[in-house]
């Protein structure tokens, strides 16, 4: 049989019996996970050297089994948003898969999705509140410091003779940096390391724009209201890029000289491996990495078993879980 | 070879050895076994060799060859650590130390300088942050004190608002902090809101200002006579309530001693400001009036004697101060130093400022015409008497009581023939104008009972003259001595009367008579009793007393009343 037929069978069957999680949890309105798709979609096709594998890796294996079990478990316990995750992680295994050796690495598209997926009501809203409770109270800090009247609450500021609202619902525009952050990852071929902190600087900006946005009224009274939006987006977007620069040039690999010691320094061997992996990869290990693998699958179908008890029968989405149950199975057995 | 027999010893082991074991044998040496192998030396035993094994599977490491990248970019071939040199925290340290070196100094500054802006914009936001949260809450507070102080100078009432609601968020528990907020909203022309603020705050807060705030609120800049009675009385509670938030409230007390004095209630007033009497001179002033108006001879001539003293000594550093004048020209006639009182008035219109003249003419007339009154009734006191007046009126002839004083005493001349005195009468009289001329004739005819004539002069002065009480009061005290007379007229000419002059005993004698012709004998006893005090007219109080209790079936009062009649009481 045609091993790549065999790969592509795999990898289709794995990832669609997967995605109906996503359906019940997609963030927003369709079009704008739709057009995330296409994007994910246009960029692997862009970045894929057309050669489909399935290596197993130390990374992959991992992130697939996980993946898995977490989507059997969610189809399990009838818990749709948990198997997003799942999917997730089966699409993260699926690009770093099919990245080169050359330093060419898909795997922050999978992160892609994780915009796309909504987060459960309750949590979100606290989440929400959360933020907006930090972003007003940075807000209130500035401004005291900077001796500007002003009065706060958690849905408008008031000035003297302007009024800002506070934006109630803030994940629309942090999905939207955070998309805009993986995109750009991906398009400058940043490493997965440096697009972790990629996301973490974009949501530092989407923070910051946050309270620029509440405090530029006040702080440059000059400025006209419709000014404040684009000269604050243009700042943020300065800022993340001033801040990528930066944390390019920390996460940099430490050179490792031939000293007084024969011996290697682990701790820049660990560094520069989760930088730069093509540069010190380890031999693939398939069998070990396999047999590890459904060890961990085994452990978290047990764990999840022992945890939920009876609650499989009393979950409310019952052909969904069954169906993505058996086809997990039929993964397992291939 | 010789063979030794065995020990005796050790025959008898062999034969225990070859013994027949027991059926318990097996059994115990099995259950031995399994205790031996769960015991807990055995489970050490086992995993020290696995460790070992281990041990052995990580010692393959040892010397193993891997590439690695040298600060010139170049792949090299280095050695992985031996597995003591892994396990020694030494070695960890060492480790973590050149790897701290050498990340330090493999960064590429230059790069780094595009990230600057970040590291400064971070920078400042920490600054800011840890600035803005060390601010307490008097510094916070003195910010929006500013902003509220510029604002309401600048008549910025927007941003007087927002800093006052900024210090009602600082300080919940202050009360001063909504009562500012409450005068913001008043100055904004916002009443509504601010009445109800204030009323808050007075109501639920005790707050004392407040409460004083909504009295001086609801009497604004009005006359106290033109405040309607149950306002006077809604403003008497607010400020009642001033006093008991706030102790001692000297300004409410003297606002409710003026409010219960303009109602009548000359004894409330007294103990309204009775607690304070001695904290200034203005209210030591207002205590003695109200002293002098309760009869308190005694206390208010002790009180006038320190208030002459205190006030002569603030007129010599003053003397320009109107005010001061005329108070002491009142507690002079009091003491019956009218002279002195008018000299006073009469220094002041030369000295005080040309706005406070009319109030000093107007004030030196009424002396004149208090002092005028005494002369009268002394004896050879007529002439003195008239020649004052006739000074009075050469500094104001439209004085309403100098025209009350001139027909009072054309009417004591009237009945007396000294011929000088007629000329006097005339002179004065022709001196005054034609309409209280009329009214000196009119009072005269109807002392005489000429009740026609009377009614023919006072006419014609009530028409030239329509606000003078003393005058409308005759009239309509003419009006019901004729036959079949117009009451309803007769009423609304008292009415009048009395809305100029609201407790002047003749007034309510008058209309308390005409309540009485027209059957209103509840309304006619309550005018009536408010004109007892005045004891000439008694004679004519006590007989329409006793007839209004008999109409309404009080048999006992209007015995009494006969009898107190007949007492001469």
């Amino acid at each position: 049989m045609n091993p790549h037929l065999l790969k592509s069978v795999f990898w289709t069957i794995c990832l669609a019996s997967q995605a109906v999680f996503l359906w019940p949890v997609l963030a927003g309105p369709t079009l704008e996970s739709a057009v995330v798709a296409i994007v994910a979609c246009g960029l692997f096709a862009t970045h894929w050297d057309r050669k489909l594998r399935f290596s197993f890796s130390a990374l992959s294996a991992p992130l697939l089994c996980t993946g898995l079990s977490i989507s059997l478990i969610a189809g399990a316990m009838g818990l749709p948003w948990l198997g997003s995750w799942g999917f997730l992680l089966s699409v993260t295994a699926f690009f770093a898969d099919q990245s080169d050796k050359s330093g060419n690495s898909m795997l922050q598209l999978g992160f892609l999705f994780a915009g796309c997926i909504a987060l459960p009501a309750i949590l979100e809203r606290k989440l929400a509140d959360l933020t907006t409770d930090s972003i007003v109270g940075t807000s209130q800090m500035i401004l005291y410091a900077t001796g500007t009247p002003h009065l706060a609450d958690h849905t408008e500021f008031e000035y003297v003779g302007k009024t800002v609202e506070v934006f109630s619902s803030p994940w629309v525009t942090w999905r939207l940096s955070f998309i805009i952050t993986i995109v750009y990852s991906v398009l400058r071929r940043r490493r997965w390391s440096t697009t972790i902190a990629n996301m973490a600087s974009a949501t530092f900006c989407w923070y910051s724009f946050r309270f620029m946005m509440l405090t530029c009224p006040a702080l440059v009274p000059a400025m006209p209201g419709q000014a404040c939006l684009p000269v604050c987006s243009l700042i943020s977007v300065l800022l993340f890029l001033s801040l990528e620069r930066g944390v390019r040039t920390l996460l940099e690999p430490v050179p490792d000289d031939a000293g007084a010691s024969k011996y290697a320094n682990p701790m820049i061997e660990i560094w520069n491996r989760m930088e730069n992996p093509a540069v010190n990869a380890v031999p693939e290990q398939p069998r070990k990495a396999l047999i590890f693998s459904l060890c961990l699958v085994g452990l978290l179908i047990g764990g999840s078993h022992f945890i939920s008890g009876g609650m499989t029968d009393s979950s409310p989405d019952g052909d969904e879980s069954s169906q993505a149950h058996q086809t997990s199975a039929s993964v397992e057995e291939s | 070879m010789v063979l030794k027999r065995k020990s005796r010893k050790k025959r008898r082991n062999d034969k225990l050895e070859f013994r027949k074991p027991s059926i318990w044998t097996w059994p115990r040496r099995k259950l031995i076994g399994w205790l031996r192998f769960l015991a807990f030396r055995r489970r050490i035993d086992e995993a020290s060799w696995k460790i070992g094994d281990i041990w052995q599977k990580v010692s393959r490491f040892e010397g193993r060859e891997y590439r690695a990248v040298t600060a010139s970019g170049q792949n090299i071939v280095r050695l992985w650590p031996k597995p003591k040199l892994l396990l020694n925290p030494i070695w960890w340290l060492a480790w973590l130390a050149q790897f701290s070196w050498r990340w330090a100094v493999s960064r590429s500054f230059l790069p780094m300088i595009l990230a600057v802006p970040a590291v400064c914009f971070i920078g400042s936001l920490i600054g800011l942050i840890a600035t803005g949260s060390q601010m307490d809450r008097a510094r916070r507070a003195a910010v929006y004190q500013r902003l509220v102080r510029r604002s309401l100078d600048r008549d910025q009432y927007a941003a007087a608002a927002l800093g006052a609601d900024a210090l009602i968020r600082i300080y919940p528990e202050v009360t001063e902090h909504r009562y500012n907020r409450a005068l913001i909203h008043a100055n904004a022309n916002e009443l509504e809101t601010a009445i109800t603020l204030m009323t808050d705050l007075a109501l639920e807060e005790d707050s004392a200002k407040a409460a004083m705030w909504l009295a001086e609120e609801q009497a604004g800049k009005r006359l106290l006579q033109d405040i309607p009675r149950e306002e006077k009385i809604a403003i008497i509670e607010w400020l009642t309530l001033a006093i008991e938030n706030e102790s001692p409230n000297t300004k409410a007390r003297r606002l409710k001693a003026e409010f219960l004095k303009s109602m009548g209630d000359v004894r409330g007033a007294y103990d309204a400001i009775t607690p304070v009497a001695d904290s200034s001179l203005n209210i030591k002033y207002q205590a003695f009036q109200l002293e002098r108006l309760l009869g308190e001879d005694e206390l208010a001539r002790k009180r006038a004697d320190y208030l002459i003293r205190s006030i002569r000594s603030l007129l010599s550093e003053r003397p320009q101060n109107a005010e001061l004048r005329l108070q002491l020209a009142s507690i002079l006639l009091y003491v019956d130093k009218d002279p002195k009182a008018i000299e006073i008035i009469e220094t002041g219109l030369e000295v005080c400022p040309p706005e406070s003249r009319n109030r000093l003419e107007s004030s030196m007339v009424d002396a004149m015409v208090v002092y005028a009154g005494k002369l009268g009734k002394k004896e050879n006191g007529l002439i003195p008497s008239i020649e004052l007046l006739r000074r009075a009126m050469s500094v104001d002839a439209t004085n309403r009581s100098l025209i009350e004083a001139i027909v009072k005493i054309c009417i004591k001349v009237g009945e007396n023939e000294n011929q000088e005195l007629q000329e006097l009468q005339k002179s004065m009289a022709n001196g005054v104008g034609s309409s209280a001329s009329h009214f000196i004739n009119g009072t005269i005819e109807l002392n005489n009972g000429n009740v026609a004539k009377a009614s023919y002069h006072l006419e014609i002065a009530a028409k030239e003259n329509p606000n003078l009480p003393g005058l409308l009061n005759n009239l309509a005290y003419t009006i019901i001595q004729q036959e079949d007379p117009d009451l309803e007229r007769a009423l609304r000419l008292s009415n009048a009367a009395i809305r100029n002059l609201p407790n002047h005993p003749y007034l309510r004698e008058t209309r308390g008579q005409i309540y009485l012709q027209m059957e209103k004998f509840t309304d006619a006893i309550a005018d009536l009793e408010q004109a007892l005090p005045a004891m000439e007219l008694r004679d004519r109080i006590r007989p329409a007393l006793a007839t209004a209790y008999e109409a309404l079936g009080d048999s006992n009062m209007a015995a009494m009343q006969r009898k107190l009649l007949s007492e001469g009481k």
